[in-house]
């Protein structure tokens, strides 16, 4: 298999082989890939490409319309929620209830503000993971990587809130319990280390 | 804060080239969560841009050679302690042997399900184990999402163009 392949998407292919599938021969129902010959069942859509509406400004009909900002042969069709500016169709941006301008959307979506464009995230999960077994593997580490864990978990459950996940929270309470372990456990090498001496 | 259109719901998960991938379900695409333990990176596919959906079901066969590699090796290390009248531990030894065993048993017996969910310029896939009607009930609520989605009006009516604004009042 072509590295390239494995490292960008080249449209839909056998769900086996992962090899290119020709649509027109794909129908509806059970396949049989042409060239693994293995089984699958699929189901095919045509998406319809729609384009933005847009009226010109004399043609609005009668009463003067505003014309967009950007386009000034254009009508608007709706203000900015942020900017107030006038916008038309081709200008309109709508995400996350919001209606937007593309020069509001692009520094609400760098800033992270629009989650429906987030694009980049923190794995707060890996990240108390990772401490919570560092902690264990590094013995007396554990007190200072425990708790470390249980901060990362807390900021992974508050990052769900925000995204409004419904499920898989228990990746991070595991790996908070799995943070205070690490902390018991250090806790009970540094106390033997002192028992002993 | 989450909105109902914002809403994720997790489907499954999938592991593709080594990374473990976190599938979502939202209003109006399918989200893919890949995380390598610091960062994370977000793909979407809207369902309006869907061309296929995919069902199959594979056994997996890498996981069932590692699986018998570590029954093998447990098995060896189960006679040893065995040899060397280490009982407590030869049992445990053979215990996690069992394991080990019954689940490569499960993994051919209970075969894989996945969907996977093809874009315009994404793809999005899922797996289930012994877990087969729960797959068929995302299939086809996925499949039914789709359709909803691309059977809207290809055209959406034009909006009224706004008014221009008045002049400015002077004060009297």
């Amino acid at each position: 298999m072509p590295v390239r392949r494995l490292l960008s998407y080249g449209g839909p292919a056998c769900p086996h082989c992962q090899r290119a599938l020709d649509l027109e021969r794909v129908a509806s129902g059970g396949q049989h890939c042409p060239s693994c010959a293995r089984r699958f069942e699929a189901v095919r859509f045509t998406p319809v490409t729609r384009a933005p509406s847009v009226r010109e400004v004399g043609a609005s009909g009668p009463g003067e319309a505003a014309s967009c900002a950007a386009h000034r042969r254009n009508a608007a069709v709706a203000s900015c929620g942020r900017c107030g500016i006038f916008m038309c169709g081709l200008c309109r941006t709508e995400a996350d209830g919001l209606t937007l301008c593309a020069p509001c959307f692009e520094r609400l979506a760098a800033e992270g503000t629009l989650h429906s464009a987030q694009t980049r995230y923190r794995d707060y999960v890996g990240l108390s993971w990772l401490a919570s077994v560092s902690g264990f593997l590094l013995c007396t580490s554990g007190l200072l990587l425990g708790p470390l864990a249980v901060y990362y978990g807390l900021k992974a459950l508050r990052q769900m809130n925000e995204w409004g996940d419904v499920g898989g929270r228990g990746r991070a309470v595991t790996a908070m319990f799995a943070g205070m372990a690490s902390f018991a456990w250090s806790g009970v090498v540094v106390a033997s280390l002192f028992i002993n001496k | 804060m989450a909105t109902p259109s914002t809403r994720r719901t997790l489907l499954g998960s999938a592991v593709d080239l080594g990374n473990r991938q976190r599938v979502y379900e939202t209003a109006e695409a399918v989200v893919v969560d890949e995380a390598n333990g610091i960062s994370g990176r977000r793909t979407r596919v809207f369902y309006d841009e869907v061309v296929l959906v995919t069902f199959h079901e594979y056994i997996g066969w890498a996981v069932v050679i590692v699986m018998a590699c570590l029954a093998f090796a447990g098995v060896g290390t189960t006679v040893l302690l065995a040899v060397g009248k280490l009982v407590g531990a030869a049992v445990a030894a053979g215990l996690m042997t069992l394991v080990l065993l019954g689940v490569m048993v499960a993994r051919l017996v209970a075969k894989v399900q996945a969907i996977t969910v093809y874009g315009r310029r994404s793809r999005a896939r899922v797996t289930f184990w012994l877990r087969g009607r729960r797959a068929r009930a995302t299939f086809s609520r996925l499949c039914a999402r789709v359709l909803h989605a691309q059977e809207r009006p290809a055209a959406p009516p034009a909006p009224s163009p706004l008014a221009a604004p008045g002049p400015p009042e002077v004060a009297s």
